[in-house]
């Protein structure tokens, strides 16, 4: 059934023209073969999961076949990579591997470049000429790489076989937030979620509930304590070393992530669930060291935009809610609404998980920490209206987990109810409906994960027009000549970051069409003007601008004389302007 | 049975095993760059070299516990891989060949030691 499933897929896939994308995203472009394979997929599994002793290799092969097929499905379908700000990216890592060097007035990510100059290291290492290398297939990699720690992470609680392979499913499964691109956010969270798997197995807390009234004894029971290696000291130092170089690499890859580590490991010791305190202490200090030494040049002139958001947190979720739930249609208000259910779906399974396991007497607080804690954020940081998409990201592992205990909270070490199982008829029905419910919740999720991922495919995606206008663009310019767009979502900035003079629009002038125009007819100098159908795609589903509104900009542009048509194919357009003296538009 | 067991392995096979084929990649990810190949295979051995090799010296310690063998080599080489390139864009020494090298070598021993079995060295010895 396995392999059925990925013959079906594969055909599936080669048959699947994103270009058909709705405004529901990916998912109404794939045909019916590819529900099909996700429905022999998921059976395989669930029946393998019955089986007592389905083979490691064919869950693994199960595994890696929902990886490829949900994560890797723009990478098989799309002639190019996708998202504009994997290609900034790419950018930042082209920076770094001409100069061996960061700028950080360039952007504030270059203040926090460890991740970049990561990548600009292997890039050079591999022998290649551009990190788009890299972008294509970046999210299947790393969604892979979340794996090992999170087995370790429920191996750490106790969790058996069969609740271990649910809950890798469920990360996988459950990863719609489309954060996993070639961005040090995803990467922060490879080793986040590395350290933290590798303190709970190697230092997990011991003996708490002696620590706490008669009461609260309950709630402290070891339920994180599952088996642990039986580690010599000098090994376990060997894992403390390697814990400290964990720590230093968040501080110096992502802006989020540094500050979130002191207050998850901190609540960990606190709550007695991690042994050495120290980690926290080295996590917190490290984070300030390196924003006062290697990001200074961010904060000296930015401190406003760190503290302005604390302690606003009616603000800082409605700007995460509100922008990206305004919706122009049917079918992406339900992508939408499937999006915030996906989310809402995370937190209360892992929460029925959470129960399930206390009824049983183990109260697994490190896990439940560990999903909560980063929604804190939000009381800090609106971080461009992307806190909770953020939170929801670092929620993912753990809630994961965690949930896999709602479906099969048995431990390793309890008896299995295979051998007090009954043939009666009875018995066989409810085993058999069970085995429904499962099959279509596990179709189901999937489905909900590559509908609320790829819904914004319309603009997402890149297409060849537009790939091939870049590439035209960086063949004809010149250092120093302007490129201007009239949205941010765009494949470019891939190079030479600092030889031209970049000019997205700003979000906050779409709401006025002399500003946007404005913006497309700069007053000054020369260089091109690149229009695209992606950019007005973005515009009409975020912004919420009027199907037709750049085609109407573009007309007004070519009506001022300055513009030239240098470039077109098929949606993409490329412009050349030269502007020798001030340019007055709308009384400008 | 405890879960430990599903995860322990025989260790003397599996750790010569993988020292081996650290050496393996080291030697090919080092000899593409010297050869000058292109192409993708160099591509797929400088990935697989920085997220494997720096760490593996660290996981080779745990070799009889296989799950945290695998987070503590990834997490290590990760980590040490992000720390090398910012020391080296900090300082203005920005030399990844030069770094692969150096991994290469501060590794290679330990997978030396490690691929050749403890009752080899000592048959050697007393020869």
């Amino acid at each position: 059934m396995t392999a059925a499933a990925a013959i079906t897929g594969g055909l599936a896939i080669w048959l699947v023209d994103p270009a058909r994308s709705g405004d529901a995203g990916l998912v109404t472009a794939m045909g019916p073969l590819y529900f099909v394979a996700v429905g022999l997929l998921v059976t395989a599994f669930v029946l393998a999961l019955r089986a007592d002793h389905a083979p490691g290799w064919l869950l693994s092969a199960q595994l890696a076949l929902l990886i490829v097929g949900i994560h890797g499905l723009p990478a098989l379908v799309d002639a190019h990579p996708r998202f504009f700000s994997a290609y900034l990216h790419a950018g930042f890592t082209d920076y770094i591997f001409r100069h061996g060097a960061v700028d950080p007035l360039l952007d504030a990510r270059m203040s926090w470049p460890g991740f970049f100059s990561a990548a600009a290291m292997i890039q050079r290492v591999a022998g290649l000429d551009s990190a788009l290398w890299f972008v294509r297939w970046f999210p299947v990699l790393i969604t892979a790489a979340y794996l090992a720690p999170a087995s370790l992470l429920c191996r750490s609680m106790g969790a058996s076989r069969r609740a271990r392979w649910i809950a890798l499913w469920g990360v996988v499964s459950l990863n719609w937030v489309g954060q996993d691109y070639f961005s040090p956010q995803a990467f922060a969270l490879l080793l986040y979620l590395c350290l933290v798997a590798v303190a709970l197995t190697v230092f997990p807390g011991v003996g708490v509930e002696r620590r706490l009234p008669a009461p609260l004894r309950r709630f402290a029971r070891d339920g994180d304590a599952g088996p642990t290696s039986a580690l010599d000291p000098s090994s376990r130092v060997v894992v403390w070393c390697v814990l400290v170089l964990l720590v230093g690499a968040i501080a110096v890859s992502h802006q989020l992530t540094p500050f979130l580590l002191p207050g998850v490991l901190g609540a960990l010791t606190v709550t007695g669930r991690l042994r050495v305190k120290s980690l926290a202490i080295i996590a917190a200090i490290m984070a300030i060291a390196w924003l006062s030494y290697g990001a200074s040049e961010f904060w000296k002139g930015h401190l406003d935009l760190i503290f302005s958001g604390v302690g606003d947190v009616g603000g800082n979720v409605s700007a995460g809610l509100s922008k990206r739930a305004a919706a122009v249609s049917f079918p992406r208000q339900m992508m939408l609404d499937v999006r915030i259910a996906m989310a809402a779906t995370l937190l209360i399974v892992a929460t029925i998980g959470f129960l399930r396991r206390l009824r049983r007497g183990a109260a697994h607080v490190a896990m439940l920490l560990l999903t909560f804690l980063p929604y804190l954020m939000v009381v800090a940081q609106p971080y461009g209206g992307e806190t909770l998409l953020r939170s929801t990201f670092f929620a993912l592992v753990p809630g994961a987990c965690l949930g896999a205990f709602a479906i099969a909270p048995r431990r390793t070490d309890e008896p299995s109810p295979a051998a007090a199982r009954t043939k009666s008829t009875r018995r066989r029905l409810g085993a058999f409906a069970y085995f429904l419910i499962a099959v279509v919740a596990g179709a189901g999720l999937v489905v909900a994960c590559v509908t609320a991922r790829f819904g914004n495919e319309r603009f997402e995606r890149v297409t060849t027009g537009e790939w091939d206008a870049m590439h035209w663009v960086y063949g004809h310019a010149s250092a120093g000549d302007s490129i201007v767009t009239v949205s941010r979502n765009l494949s470019w900035r891939y190079e030479g970051l600092e030889i031209f003079h970049y000019l997205p629009a700003a979000d906050e002038i779409y709401a006025d069409r002399l500003a946007l125009l404005t913006h497309a007819v700069p007053a000054s100098g020369s260089g091109f003007l690149v229009i695209t159908k992606s950019q007005a795609e973005f515009g009409t589903a975020i912004y919420g601008l009027r199907p037709g509104w750049l085609e109407s900009l573009e007309r007004a542009v070519n009506g001022t004389g300055h513009f030239d048509l240098v470039f077109s194919e098929g949606d993409a357009h490329v412009y050349r302007f030269d502007m020798g003296v001030a340019t007055t538009i709308g009384g400008r | 049975m405890n879960e430990m067991a599903s995860f322990e392995q025989p260790a003397g096979i599996e750790r010569e095993w993988l020292a081996l084929a650290a050496l393996v990649l080291t030697s090919a990810s080092l000899g593409c760059n010297i050869a000058g190949i292109g192409g993708g295979a160099r591509a797929v051995l400088a990935v697989t070299f920085f997220l494997t090799i720096p760490g593996l010296p660290f996981g080779l310690r745990f070799v009889a516990d296989r799950a945290l063998t695998v987070v503590i080599v990834v997490g290590a080489s990760s980590a040490i891989t992000v720390l090398i390139s910012v020391v080296m864009v900090e300082t203005g020494v920005w030399h990844p060949l030069l770094a692969q090298a150096i991994i290469a070598a501060a590794t290679a021993p330990t997978f030396l030691r490690a691929a050749v079995p403890h009752h080899a060295r000592s048959d050697r010895g007393r020869q």
